[in-house]
């Protein structure tokens, strides 16, 4: 993740093309341009409809603090008009089968205050710091174990391929901790964990045909894997009802009321999907690039391994300079005026986060990564306000507890080779492998 | 100037109290209380620095006229 230095210009800088991600990572450079030069841009593309392009770490913060003046009712995630289409006929299909209309916010993040905050409270308690506490233990020992195994098979692989063990960090380690703390807190027995990765894999990288079965198309993929998910969700609901509730996250939505009213089972399904798969795919992504991160900076990890104290602060800096979620969109709900621009009611802007986490005016010499950075305010969870993440606290003692256990490990590793980028998305930069191996000298041979 | 928690929102990060320990405490319920009714002038500035990193956005800074 360096900042690269094309020639290029606001007529002809691209940051929409999920190709050029794969590509070229991500677009910082036109990212850096438009802070520059167009911080407020009105951003017309082929394949789109346009936008406003929000790229200050200031702006983004303004929208977020603003959900009067900025709704999440409309559009929420930017993505180019054949996704939207799939995305408008998955809601007329799920509401043919499960009732209400196709106009109904698929989960609560699509919704503004007051409804956003009722429903959003509704499992709260799950997430605060005092639950973290309690389960900070546990996921300890889940961490030591899961990096454990991650050794044994780097060492089993070396002895019999008679290499250094290659071994894929996202699989084998970044993708198992979150997915162990978000199905224990839905009360999701074990032996169904990796079926769960599965889905949520196929359910955020159905655009790239890797997640695919053969001949599926994008949305064949979708729906199988929506299908599945539903059916199964709907297996624990009914489990509930037959054995009673417990004590975990579902069981609190089946008990919710907001306004007076029990969630549908339409509800509890979105609700539910959003929790297992927002707390999956973006703890592992943040998870993986902070390997890379550290391997890419021996200094600053000798530093962290010689002061295992600074495990928070290089979790923020991670987190920062990972920043795993590209963008979130909203709509004006009135004429507003940002910097000389005039967004008019009815126009969308979309927050560019990893824009925010590398803007100079925040963060003193952005593009260096700083395990002590403070005060390291980033946009990893999101710009400040109403919409904030509900799973920050989780992830970053799932990152702190994982990065602590494999501290001893990581100077003993090298990159095998770069990362590959799960193609297709523009909300989550994922990372689908990433090979590790023992870095020359500390195996035998 | 006098400052304001909105108990609703605040979700514990503590990020006011790490800015500024005078006057903000994150206690056992993971709510930030604010510990002087009026915030003395020196302290102002980080106050509303405090204000503007919450993560919630949940403190709100009113000036005294």
């Amino acid at each position: 993740m360096t900042n690269p230095a094309p020639a290029i210009t606001l007529d002809t800088l691209d940051i929409t093309d999920t190709r050029l991600y794969v590509e070229h990572g991500y677009p910082w450079g036109a990212w850096d341009l438009l802070r520059k030069e167009a911080p407020v841009y009105w951003y017309q593309r082929p394949g789109f409809e346009p936008f406003w392009a929000i790229t200050k770490h200031e702006d983004i913060g303004f929208i977020s603090r603003s959900p009067d003046l900025f709704s999440n009712t409309q559009m929420l995630r930017l993505a180019d008009t054949e996704s939207l289409r799939i995305g408008q006929r998955a809601r007329v299909r799920n509401a043919n089968r499960y009732g209400g209309s196709p106009d109904d916010p698929p989960d609560f993040i699509f919704m503004d205050p007051p409804e956003h905050r009722e429903h959003r409270s509704a499992v709260s308690r799950h997430f605060t710091p005092r639950t973290m506490r309690s389960l900070e233990a546990h996921f300890e020992e889940l961490a030591e174990n899961y990096v454990s195994r991650f050794a044994d098979s780097i060492v089993e692989r070396a002895q019999k391929d008679q290499s250094s063990g290659v071994v894929d960090v996202v699989h084998e380690l970044a993708a198992k901790l979150p997915v162990a703390a978000i199905c224990e807190m839905a009360g999701i027995p074990e032996e169904d964990w990796d079926q769960i990765f599965h889905w949520t894999e196929t359910l955020i990288g159905a655009g790239d045909p890797e997640f695919r079965r053969p001949g599926e198309s994008q949305e064949q993929a979708m729906r199988r894997s929506n299908g599945e998910w539903r059916q199964y969700n709907e297996s624990l609901v009914e489990q509930r009802r037959q054995t009673g509730l417990g004590k975990d996250i579902l069981s609190t939505l089946m008990q919710a009321e907001i306004g007076g009213q029990k969630l549908t089972p339409k509800e509890i399904s979105a609700y539910f999907t959003l929790l297992v798969a927002a707390g999956n795919e973006t703890t592992r992504n943040s998870t993986t690039g902070g390997v890379k991160a550290l391997l890419d900076h021996p200094e600053q990890l000798e530093h962290l391994t010689d002061n295992p104290e600074h495990v928070p602060a290089a979790v923020e800096e991670i987190l920062r300079w990972t920043s795993v979620v590209i963008q979130f969109q909203r709509t004006a709900m009135e004429d507003v005026e940002l910097r000389g621009r005039t967004i008019r009611k009815g126009e969308s802007v979309v927050l560019w986060y990893p824009s925010a986490n590398r803007d100079e005016d925040v963060f003193e010499d952005p593009y260096r990564f700083d395990i002590e950075r403070d005060p390291n305010d980033h946009f990893a969870f999101g710009g400040f306000g109403e919409h904030f993440c509900l799973g920050a606290h989780l992830a970053r003692w799932e990152m702190r507890a994982i990065l602590h256990a494999l501290l001893p490990l990581l100077p003993q590793l090298e990159l095998a080779s770069q990362p590959e980028l799960v193609s297709g998305s523009l909300h989550v930069g994922g990372i689908k492998r990433m090979m590790v191996r023992l870095a020359t000298g500390t195996h035998e041979q | 100037m006098k400052v304001q928690i909105d108990h609703t929102l605040c979700e514990g990060h503590a990020k006011c109290m790490d800015r500024v320990p005078e006057i903000f405490e994150v206690r056992d319920d993971d709510r930030s209380y604010v510990l002087l009714e009026t915030i003395p002038t020196h302290l102002e500035e980080d106050v509303r620095r405090a204000a503007a990193v919450c993560p919630r956005a949940a403190i709100s800074c009113v000036d005294d006229d």
